[in-house]
């Protein structure tokens, strides 16, 4: 932390669209899971909301001990900070030149090029606008592995070659419980093309899992939607829960016997890392971030198709409770490894360090959390060479 | 255009954009009632709703529209679940429902609820509103 801080200075400034309150997508829930991490991490922040409608009058406002404040982008110029996080998807052309003059690192939640060809949708505008601003600031972040290769083919090295993965992480929340049974098929995000909302209804229908039904938590009903409900004739065994969050989203959790990601394009697959840290088993294609997230530890489809998708549920549905509760308790275990929140902000904090130290400044970070571990590692390594001491002591003449 | 019991709800579509506007809440409406208030004559004012259907149930909090925000034309009202404000209710076999006021297109078309950028789905329609020469009516669908 800053020593001696004032109101309008901050470790880092955090530029974005959505917070975990009100959120329309997974940005919302990363934004509040690295505001955990970091605070974790002592680092003081600042989460600045854009909003073009605006306030005449920008004002401060405390969620927890992190501070937020809703304002436009001209108001920036009030706050310092060694860096700006970047987490923005809607267009802002004054921010563009914000990133030129102040450093800067954007996170690429997701690729808007690859969102139009996926959801097969016009996002030119946008997509323009995303390609500017990884032209316009320090570093670029991508949240897996896999976004880093679609970004390469993107050619979006020629743009910007300073790039860093950063995996999302999860703080420790909801309850973990397993083994679950296998009749409730669950669905959670956006319902739209590229997450293949469909495939976990019209599995229902399908040899096998008549005694299924499956709940959609999301955002986005369509005709589509609506005409698949009546053509499969679904009605009765398909729940449409509407947007769900905290405790909703709990309930659904702990609804759910599996959950469905059949999507085509996932950059990390947040919900999947949700899933694991809940005991639920997650059935998805064997590609993108979702293999980062998930290692060994999900029943994978062969590809995005309706049928590999079928038959990983089948694997699914047919697995015993033994193996379902064996592949949870490995998911917990890589989940907590990995992907905490903590791994997250220990992850930018870094960044952070690397461009405030490359414009001149510093940035101070106390992880207290890692400090029992430090010293657990101390003692190992004191205990160890006191071991050696003896066995030299012994050998000596 | 969708609006909610806190008169404040917009959706946002897959690019980010608002659907609507919101109306604010000025009074209630009871379905087998008249539909203007008396005392505020601008106001669409409706009662909570509750409907079940295929065992979940969809409620709809008290709200009213002022009918003087939007365009003079004949609409269907639709009893909509929300797909857009957040829920917190654990309750998973109960849904918020909102109001969609659906214009009609040409001569037999009439906007749905389901098209972006509203993307709510219809449970039902309530009746037609009639908002034209500064005067407002409405027809519940089945009389009542």
């Amino acid at each position: 932390m800053r020593s001696g801080a004032n109101a309008h200075e901050f470790d880092v400034i955090h530029v974005t669209n959505e917070l975990a309150s009100g959120k329309t997508g997974g940005v919302g829930t990363v934004a509040d899971n690295l505001a955990s991490g970091l605070s974790k991490l002592g680092l003081r922040a600042l989460w600045f909301l854009v909003s073009d409608e605006g306030k005449p009058k920008s004002h401060h406002r405390l969620m927890g001990d992190v501070v937020v404040m809703t304002g436009r982008l001209e108001e920036l110029h009030c706050y310092s900070a060694p860096v700006l996080h970047i987490h923005c998807y809607e267009p802002h052309e004054a921010l563009l030149e914000i990133c030129r003059e102040r450093p800067s690192v954007y996170t690429i939640h997701s690729l808007l090029l690859w969102e139009a060809r996926s959801n097969d949708i016009d996002l030119t505008p946008s997509v323009r606008w995303q390609e500017q601003l990884i032209g316009a600031v320090d570093r670029v972040v991508v949240i897996s592995e896999a976004e880093c290769d679609a970004y390469a083919r993107l050619g979006y090295l020629n743009i910007n070659r300073k790039i860093s993965v950063v995996h999302n992480g999860l703080r420790s929340s909801g309850t973990f419980r397993s083994p679950r049974d296998a009749g409730t098929i669950g669905f959670c995000g956006r319902l739209v093309p590229r997450k293949r909302p469909e495939y976990p209804q019209i599995i229902l229908n399908e040899p096998g899992f008549a005694d299924c039904c499956a709940l959609i938590a999301g955002r986005g009903f369509s005709p589509y939607a609506r005409d698949l409900l009546v053509r499969e004739n679904l009605e009765g065994r398909v729940r449409y829960l509407g947007w769900c969050t905290g405790s909703r989203l709990e309930a659904f959790f702990d609804s759910i016997d599996v959950l469905a990601v059949p999507s085509t394009y996932e950059p990390f697959g947040l919900v999947a890392l949700e899933a694991m840290a809940r005991g639920i088993p997650v059935v998805c294609p064997g590609s993108g971030g979702l293999v980062e997230a998930l290692g060994d530890h999900a029943f994978y489809c062969g590809s995005t198709s309706f049928e590999d998708f079928r038959s990983a549920m089948t694997r699914w549905i047919e697995s015993s409770r033994r193996e379902r509760d064996a592949m949870a308790q490995a998911a917990l275990r890589r989940y907590q490894e990995r992907f905490t929140d903590l791994h997250m902000a220990r992850g930018y904090a870094n960044l952070y360090a690397q461009i405030a130290a490359a414009h001149g400044a510093s940035l101070d970070i106390v992880d207290k959390t890692a400090e029992p571990e430090i010293g657990e590692a101390v003692v190992r390594g004191l205990k160890t060479a006191v071991g050696r001491a003896d066995l030299d002591g012994n050998r000596s003449p | 255009m969708i609006v909610d019991a806190d008169g404040t709800n917009v959706g946002y579509g897959e690019s980010g954009s608002a659907p609507g506007s919101g109306s604010r809440i000025t009074g209630y409406f009871f379905p087998s009632d008249h539909l203007v208030d008396r005392s505020a004559p601008c106001v669409f004012a409706i009662a909570p709703l509750r409907l079940t259907r295929d065992g979940q149930t969809y409620l709809l909090r008290p709200l009213g529209i002022d009918l003087r925000r939007i365009e003079p034309d004949v609409y269907q009202v639709h009893l909509v679940q929300d797909f857009w404000t957040d829920d917190e209710n654990t309750d998973l076999n109960e849904c918020l429902a909102g109001i969609f006021l659906g214009r009609r297109r040409g001569t037999a078309e009439w906007e749905a609820p389901e098209r972006w950028p509203v993307e709510c789905r219809s449970l039902t329609i309530l009746g037609i509103v009639d908002v034209r020469d500064g005067r407002f009516a409405f027809t519940p669908r089945h009389g009542g």
